[in-house]
């Protein structure tokens, strides 16, 4: 029986709510063990034509590992606002350990953007959007945190405009914003280049 | 930037969008008139925005899942990695999944290991294994495996060595102990295969049952040579112990890597470098297990295990084995000695002694032989007892070889005991400051003591919020200094004493807040950007304070709360860091992360090159500078368990200084006249079960042992009661099969508790009391099983997945009574199970063997909870919840289903989350319950509404309130119907009451007479006069090492 990871999962994501930094080191491979263990489950019964469908994936790990029937809307919303910066430092340390793996060849880097709108200079790697995002945090914490919630949590902006009780309007124009000035930031670069 | 001019920025890149693109230019050259930087700016988001196309469009686990996909990705019956293609599984061996393939080339039979990614991402590593892997297997060594092949494809990397028709000696162990001979058998095939592979210089690092196979042609097969070298965290030359490293997998990687340290040598355990030697020690070991059936060092938890190999003499195999051969006993004794010096020398040097000792026995077993064929032919001798008269035998033959051979055994005995005490490392016996009574949800704070060593400051929960509380020197206790409406935490001592400084976050925003140490009014020092924001260390000139905001090291000026970023340059990757800044404020050491190792760096604040001060495969964490400024107390995870070590500046390696049972995590150090003191704390969980008469209110404890029990089931006939029973030390630790279990005990009388199975939770009687169902899982599935109460024979009752609540252990998280249900005439159980494509509700027969069956199925996207049957048998009420969509929201209901024609009806439908309480004795009507007002996760006190839900009405027909801060997840309905027992918790006590359900008045039973006690998983007596429960309670216990010097 391993029923550590929903007992641990809950207490621990209280416990870095209430301001306990050293859950989160404690939090992230829980998660991250369960997201996998879910994807093993779900390869094990693809079907033809079947997808997979990440971010139902994400949503499952999370109602498996914490009683979400607990958490009335407001509080849900709530919730995944925590979720969200979890799941900001899930994949970007996934994306870093990837890299140190690989020693940094072309592989890892992730394209955040739909493979066929590829092209070269778009490519940019989620741990320089992880640190561009920390960059905007300083200038600009709201849009900084729209996009968190956005981009990692996979919240949606109506329920962003209801976590952070501001118009569905700001969102969109903070989201708009944000991701020019996160796209500018990461091809800088190529920016000056040509 | 300054805000001002961003907000500039932002309003005019908004204005320019709103304008047609060709009137842009324009727009923007007349609103930035001489301001060409603003135009720039404006200018190159705009261009920004036109080019970014579906640039962060999907969320971003859409791609990183895919490699998580790729790393999770299984191999399949029938599918073919390079030339070889998957036949079967053969098992899980240390590292992963073995398979049985066939060799299309050859036409043989392979065996293929999935090398974990995890350990081949490192080319270096990998080149490593692989020379060793092919120098043992160049050997060409009947008893060491051959490797064909080690590959790659897709990234994929595998080692394909002979398939090995046999049994590893683990599962040969698991029918029980060996005779000698054939342990000494075997002993002598492995100690072939050391002597071969350490003439070569090869060291396998990791001999254990797992790792050995016989075949059964009686050859046994020593595998996995050169592994450890891949799976080693430490870079391979350093002395690594692969044993180590498996039990660091499997922190990491729970679950998926299962490590043992009990074959582990005491040098492996001490970290210090290894030689051949290691594998004749562990080569001791599990020839003394397949001796006995049992290791030789044990211990309830991994730490014990470790202090068992370090200091512990093994029980004698003359005792635990008399049947073995003195000879080997001493042979044992001589492999398992703690000083290498002490230990056989070399393999060829076991190996003879092995050969002799076979030699011997075969002599004697000869001898024995002839003796009993001439008792049969005389028919005067009784028949001797073989297995005892192996060495027996003819008295004058080996009268001197036993008398010999028992002094050896008793020298041996003597010598280990010695020598355990006076190898052993200094231990630093940690006193107790005091036994925090916590809050389950409390965490694990920083406790820091004042200069002087007076106070010891740090946050706990006081009426529900995390508060600033300060312990005198000498009391078991500590009073809040803060007490308002914010949560406080992160205290930090002025270099005079006089002051506290803490976080204070207020209304989401947090700030560094100064305070009078015995309280006063607080004044803000500064606000942060980020609320998880800790406080480090107080400058020693009283002037700045050192704070961490995830992942950077900041420092704010007190007098103007100017802000900087004082990271340390060239800090390398981190996740966690948890700084502290040296007492002179040059230094800072902080956790760092590299090749997946966590150790500790140390930089200079003013720059330069970070310095490794640790270098192990242990997660090292919690740093904390010795006041000389140079050693460094840090907590290094020995064994699953956090121990306090200090680093020695002058290069030698870090000692250890405690050998304790649960976490010990640093949290402050300071110089006083006689020595250093260290702080540090760990957490401990118990719950007893107790019952109360309701009429009375009179009330006993059930089981007072060390265990975690909760979940009482009254059998019943009220005589018994069944519950689950944890051994859990730490509120976080995981638990594992072992130390979770159903045990059983008389309500009646004093005696014991009789364990019932393992590997159990939430159990339900049968309603003729003849067997309990509990919940068991197994590889990441749980399953229903039952188990007979009288024999305590059990069976699964089903294969493919029970929907349950994962959190047994947390009972006050626990939505919903119960996850199944019994049929009134106990023929058949009802549970939920969900896949990625549907929900369904299912039955299923104790009686045959048939598959479950499905009584009611709804599209994936709905969740059912909850299943209770009807008085009546005839119908099945259930709990819904419809997952919310970009359209609804989250959505309740609860739904009926009839079993004759299997319709499902809905009864009622709900925003807002319902318990199923029940069924009304008569079967019209359901008991629900409900929250309504402001709810917390933490505390999560509702304000609670029972509700009689009339089936035919499809309508709550009347509503009552419980009294405020009563506790949803603890209402229970009695079996008569007619009451509801729940809990009521008030400034951090909880108390157990009853109310019936016509509405009247409610009855407090019993309440807690201490605090933060919690009442759980409360149970009715069949005849519904009496509830047992579970008394949780919950302790940080904070010690000190004092006068370290």
């Amino acid at each position: 029986m391993n029923t550590s990871s929903p007992h641990e999962v809950t207490q621990l994501l209280l416990a870095w709510n209430d301001g306990d930094s050293d859950a989160l080191a404690k939090l992230a491979p829980l998660v991250e063990t369960e997201l996998r263990r879910l994807a093993k489950i779900y390869l094990a019964q693809e079907r033809p034509g079947h997808t997979l469908q990440p971010t139902a994936l994400v949503n499952e790990a999370f109602i498996k590992l914490i009683d979400a029937s607990a958490v009335e809307w407001k509080n849900r919303a709530h919730f995944f606002g925590i979720t969200a910066q979890l799941m900001r430092h899930i994949l970007v340390d996934h994306a870093r350990r990837r890299q140190a793996l690989k020693h940094g060849g072309e592989a890892l880097r992730v394209s955040l953007i739909e493979a066929e709108n590829v092209a070269p200079n778009r490519q940019a790697c989620i741990i320089e959007l992880d640190e561009a995002l920390s960059a905007l945090s300083r200038i600009d914490p709201r849009k900084s945190r729209i996009v968190e919630l956005k981009f990692f949590g996979g919240l949606s902006e109506e329920e962003i405009a209801k976590l952070l009780d501001t118009s569905l309007r700001t969102v969109q124009r903070d989201w708009n914003l944000a991701r020019a000035w996160l796209f500018r930031q990461l091809n800088k670069d190529q920016h000056h280049d040509s | 930037m300054t805000r001002e001019r961003w907000e500039q920025i932002e309003t005019l890149y908004h204005n320019a969008l709103a304008v047609p693109a060709n009137e842009r230019k324009a727009f923007l050259a007349k609103a930035c008139a001489g301001d060409p930087s603003l135009l720039g700016e404006v200018e190159v988001l705009l261009a920004a925005n036109d080019q970014a196309g579906s640039f962060m469009v999907k969320p971003a686990v859409h791609n990183e899942a895919k490699f998580m996909f790729a790393e999770a990705q299984p191999m399949k019956i029938g599918q073919r990695i390079s030339h070889y293609q998957i036949v079967s599984r053969i098992g899980e061996g240390g590292m992963g999944e073995v398979w049985l393939a066939e060799d299309k080339n050859l036409g043989r039979q392979v065996a293929i290991k999935l090398l974990p990614a995890e350990f081949t991402g490192d080319a270096d590593r990998l080149r490593r294994f692989e020379q060793e892997a092919r120098a043992a297997s160049a050997l060409n060594h009947p008893n060491i495996v051959t490797v064909h092949e080690i590959g790659e494809v897709d990234g994929l990397h595998f080692l394909v060595t002979e398939f090995v028709n046999g049994r590893t000696l683990r599962q040969l162990l698991a029918d029980g102990r060996l005779p000698s001979v054939q342990v000494l058998d075997i002993a002598e095939q492995i100690a072939e295969a050391l002597a071969a592979a350490h003439g070569a210089g090869i060291i396998h690092r990791d001999i254990k049952p797992e790792n050995v196979m016989l075949r059964r042609d009686g050859y046994v097969k020593v595998l996995d040579f050169g592994l450890a070298k891949l799976t080693a965290i430490a870079p391979a030359d350093s002395g690594s112990l692969s044993q180590m490293d498996t039990l660091r997998a499997a922190q990491t990687n729970p679950g998926v890597i299962l490590g043992t340290p009990r074959y582990m040598s005491p040098e492996q355990a001490r970290g210090t470098g290894v030689d051949s030697r290691t594998d004749l020690f562990s080569l001791g070991v599990v020839i003394y297990e397949l001796l006995t059936g049992e290791p030789p060092f044990t211990g309830e938890t991994l730490s014990d295990v470790i202090a068992a190999i370090l200091m512990a003499a093994p029980k004698p195999l003359a005792e635990a084995a008399p049947a073995t051969p003195p000879q080997l006993q001493t042979i044992v004794g001589k492999l398992l000695e703690k000083k290498t010096e002490r230990r056989y020398q070399t393999a060829d040097e076991l190996l003879s002694d092995l050969q002799e000792c076979k030699t011997d026995l075969q002599i004697s077993a000869r001898m024995e032989h002839r003796l009993q064929v001439s008792s049969q032919q005389t028919a005067i001798l009784p028949a001797a007892n073989s297995s005892q008269a192996f060495w027996k035998a003819p008295k004058v033959w080996a009268s001197a070889l036993v008398l010999v051979a028992a002094f050896t055994a008793g020298g041996w005995w003597l010598t280990t005991r010695r020598d355990s005490s006076s190898s052993a490392p200094t231990v630093w016996q940690p006193k107790t400051i005091m036994n925090w009574r916590s809050s389950t949800t409390e965490g694990n704070p920083d406790y820091r003591f004042s200069p002087g060593g007076e106070f010891i400051a740090f946050s706990g929960i006081h009426n529900g919020r995390r508060q600033i509380h300060l312990n005198q020197s000498g009391e078991d206790n500590a009073l809040p200094i803060t007490n308002d409406e914010w949560n406080n935490a992160n205290p930090i001592w002025s270099p005079d004493g006089r002051e506290i400084a803490y976080i204070s976050r207020r209304e989401g925003k947090a700030g560094i807040w100064r305070m009078p140490k015995l309280g006063g009014s607080a004044t803000l020092i500064a606000q942060l950007e980020q609320s998880s924001s800790l406080l480090r260390n107080w400058s020693a000139d009283g002037k700045t304070i050192y704070y961490e905001s995830f992942p950077r090291l900041f420092m704010v000026e007190i007098a103007s709360g100017k802000v900087r970023d004082t990271t340390p340059v060239g800090a390398v990757d981190l996740f966690s860091r948890r700084f502290s800044v040296s007492p002179d404020g040059k230094k800072v050491v902080y956790r760092g992360e590299q090749k997946g190792q966590e150790d500790l760096w140390v930089s200079r604040l003013d720059g330069g090159t970070p310095r490794q001060i640790t270098n192990d495969a242990a997660v090292d964490s919690d740093p904390v500078w010795h006041p000389d400024g140079e050693r460094i107390f840090y907590s290094s995870v020995r064994n699953d368990v956090n121990q306090i070590f200090v680093t020695n500046p002058d290069g030698k390696p870090p000692s250890q200084l405690t050998f304790g049972q649960s976490d010990y995590l640093v949290s402050d150090a300071i110089a006083l006249s006689d020595g250093v003191r260290i702080i540090f704390s760990t957490g401990r969980n118990e719950a007893d079960l107790w019952r109360v008469n309701v009429a009375t209110g009179e009330g006993q404890q059930l089981s007072s042992d060390l265990n975690f029990d909760l979940w009482p089931a009254a059998a019943p006939d009220g005589k018994r009661i069944a519950y689950q029973s944890v051994v859990l030390r730490e509120p976080t630790q995981s638990i594992s099969s072992e130390k979770s279990g159903l045990a059983i005990r008389s309500l009646a009388g004093e005696d014991k508790p009789r364990p019932l199975v393992t590997g159990a939770e939430r159990l339900s009687w049968s309603p003729d009391g003849k067997q309990i169902a509990f919940l068991r899982t197994t590889d990441g599935k749980t399953n229903l099983w039952l188990v007979e109460a009288s024999t305590r024979k059990e069976r699964q009752l089903t294969t493919n997945t029970v929907s349950a609540s994962p959190h047994s252990l947390l009972p006050r998280l626990v939505s919903q009574p119960h996850d199944y249900d019994w049929s009134p005439d106990s023929s058949r159980i009802v549970y939920a199970y969900s896949d990625d494509e549907s929900t369904q509700l299912r039955l299923v027969k104790l009686d045959d063997n048939s598959q479950a069956a499905t009584l009611h199925k709804a599209a994936n996207g709905e969740i059912f909870y909850c299943p209770t049957w009807s008085p009546d048998g005839q119908q099945i009420a259930f709990v819904y919840q419809v997952l919310p969509d970009s359209k609804n929201k989250l959505r309740w209901g609860v739904a009926i289903t009839e079993l004759a024609t299997g319709q499902t009806r809905l009864a009622f439908q709900a925003e807002f989350a319902l318990r199923l309480l029940g069924w009304s004795e008569n079967g019209q009507d359901l008991w629900l319950a409900y929250g309504s007002g402001k709810f917390s996760l933490t505390a999560g006190h509702l304000q609670v509404q029972i509700s009689q839900l009339s089936i035919k009405q499809q309508q709550l027909v009347s509503t009552f309130a419980l009294p405020s801060s009563s506790y949803l997840y603890n209402t229970y309905l009695s079996p008569n119907k007619r009451f509801i027992g729940f809990t009521v918790q008030q400034n951090e006590r909880d108390s157990l009451w009853v109310i019936p359900v016509t509405g009247g008045a409610s009855k407090k039973l019993v309440s807690s007479d201490e605090t933060r006690t919690y009442f759980s998983a409360l149970s009715w007596s069949p005849d519904s006069r009496e509830i047992y429960y579970g008394k949780q309670v919950s302790w940080r216990l904070i010690s000190m090492i004092d006068n370290y010097k």
